[in-house]
């Protein structure tokens, strides 16, 4: 289950998008999401669509694998879909007891679907191009003038890889404890919700010592490597921006500026239709 | 030869309070320490559990400061504040669990790590970086995920994020004690190499007799004290000494001290099987 997450998770192939600047891919993620909320029409989430597809075909990423990253939010996308066809009032397409399908409800229903779709891929084509080191250093860039404010960003970053370095590692011990439990007769597969709940403490508090214990010696070893927060750090990997990341923030201007634009395009339709009309 | 470290009468105390806070013990971790390592030296440090070579690995970089005594590294005091991240830079120190001390998620972003505080410049950082990789023979895992890696593996990683520093020293608690043979032999091996290659100075921590058989040099210490040094045939024929600390003796060793005591003449101070075959070769000559 853990291994179907591709939410995060770093695809390890050499393409433009991998080479971009992390700043340029994080920017144009959110320009992406703004976007994508500004669609309305079906014309838009078609632009939306092939965009992402052309994104994914340049960044070498097999399809296949971005579905079945897809699977593991299943659960979420159905239950929108249902709620959403059930409970949007609106001309009544079909009826059965208190149970209505509405015109204007099929239409919440797939548009939700298709922006949460997109959405996620377009997330993760960050993270899926994007090491977890590129990442936090981006945000690092990023939010660095809130440090005039008093936002400890470098902290915080650092904060952030260390999680990402130390989850495998916490995983794996549970995993460890949970069969250490289990040879001693600890049951974790029966029981109702409550019991099941229960049947875990006995996990998270070794758990939670361990990782105590971890984050102190790692505290050590850092000091003993010289850290001392920011002050006089360098990075071996300077962020630069280079000509593909001018190329790729245009496109991706022109991306968002034709989601944003295919909202109108209708109307304008509309109005040639209705000059022709009049005329 | 040039002297690397040395500490004079080193002393860490740290008090204990018993329950309720009421009775305070002083515990004396080091007691009296005085040694002294030359540039290039090999040096393995032995001890039971709780007999303080933990406490001294880490007086060696300043991660700990001593209660009484002083410890100096290349003629700088550890107790001077401004001359902490110096001394840290000199003896790099590698800690017993190779996980807990990976800071970063890619291999050649974690021994970037150090060089990154010091504040090289990125050019020089990448170089420091090949070549610590390569000095420990893991140029071919730079972009691995260290989950992916051995134990043996990982704690090479952990020596070139030191070598990478570019120190002049090497602090090893422990090293080997989480590994498996093969990973304990390959961390051994890098050391030597390191040693022979590179004239690094190395203070190893260890409680595998066989790890000490080569050493230039061994510190025995029980109860915060030094009680032993000298060279491994001069320390090891010492049998029940070391026994009395705790302590056992290589095999070989062990075994020319049960055949002289059963009347066998071989030397006391055998410490490979090589060596045993050759006395035992030619006691057979003699008779």
């Amino acid at each position: 289950m853990l291994r179907d997450i591709t939410i995060g998770q770093y695809y390890d192939v050499n393409s433009p998008v991998h080479r971009l600047d992390p700043r340029t891919k994080i920017v144009g993620t959110v320009l992406y999401i703004i976007g994508l909320f500004c669609v309305k029409n079906i014309l838009g989430f078609l632009v939306a669509g092939l965009g992402l597809l052309a994104i994914v075909r340049v960044a070498k990423i097999p399809l296949a694998f971005i579905l079945r990253g897809l699977k593991t939010v299943m659960v979420l996308l159905l239950f929108t879909v249902i709620l959403n066809i059930f409970l949007v009032k609106g001309d009544p397409l079909w009826q059965w007891g208190f149970l209505t399908i509405s015109r204007q409800g099929v239409y919440t229903a797939v548009f939700m679907a298709l922006r949460l779709v997109l959405l996620i891929i377009g997330c993760s084509m960050m993270t899926l191009t994007t090491t977890p080191i590129e990442l936090t250093d981006g945000i690092e860039r990023l939010l660095r003038p809130l440090k005039r404010i008093n936002v400890p960003v470098h902290d915080i970053a650092m904060i952030m890889s260390i999680a990402l370095r130390f989850i495998p590692i916490l995983l794996e011990e549970t995993d460890k404890i949970m069969k250490a439990q289990t040879a001693r007769g600890a049951d974790f597969e029966s029981g109702g919700l409550v019991a099941k709940a229960k049947s875990l403490i006995p996990v998270l508090v070794p758990l939670f010592i361990s990782a105590f214990r971890r984050a102190d010696e790692l505290a050590t070893a850092m000091e003993a490597r010289c850290y001392r927060g920011d002050e006089g750090r360098t990075r071996m990997k300077e962020l630069k921006y280079t000509a593909a990341d001018h190329v790729a923030r245009g496109l991706m201007v022109l991306f968002v500026a034709a989601l944003i634009a295919a909202r109108y395009l209708p109307s304008v339709t509309a109005i040639g239709a209705f000059l022709l009309s009049w005329w | 030869m040039e002297e690397m470290l040395r500490s004079e009468d080193l002393e860490f105390a740290y008090t204990v309070e018993e329950e309720e806070g009421a009775t305070v013990q002083t515990v004396y971790a080091l007691r009296g320490v005085s040694v002294s390592v030359r540039r290039g030296e090999f040096i393995v440090v032995l001890g039971h559990n709780g007999s303080g070579k933990s406490t001294f690995a880490r007086h060696v970089n300043a991660l700990l400061q001593p209660s009484g005594g002083s410890m100096w590294i290349e003629g700088m005091n550890t107790a001077q504040e401004d001359k902490i991240w110096l001394i840290r830079q000199k003896a790099g120190m590698i800690f017993q669990n190779p996980d807990n001390q990976m800071v970063a998620s890619i291999v050649e972003e974690d021994v970037a790590f150090g060089p990154e505080n010091l504040g090289m410049q990125p050019e020089r950082i990448r170089l420091n970086v090949q070549q610590a990789l390569e000095a420990v023979g893991m140029s071919k895992y730079r972009k691995s995920v260290p989950t992916r890696l051995s134990g043996g593996q990982k704690q090479r990683i952990a020596i070139a994020g030191v070598l990478a520093m570019q120190p002049e020293c090497i602090v090893l608690d422990e090293p080997t004690a989480m590994l498996d043979p093969k990973g304990r032999r390959e961390v051994m091996d890098t050391l030597w190499k390191l040693n022979r290659e590179q004239h690094m100075t190395v203070i190893h921590i260890t409680h595998y007799m066989e790890e000490a058989v080569n050493a230039d040099r061994i510190i025995v210490m029980d109860h915060g004290q030094v009680v032993l040094e000298g060279t491994p045939r001069e320390v090891f024929p010492q049998v029940e000494v070391l026994r009395s600390y705790g302590l056992d003796v290589p095999p070989m060793t062990e075994l020319a001290y049960r055949l002289r005591q059963s009347g066998v003449d071989v030397p006391a101070d055998i410490l490979t099987t090589q060596e045993m075959v050759s006395a035992l070769c030619r006691l057979k000559s003699k008779t």
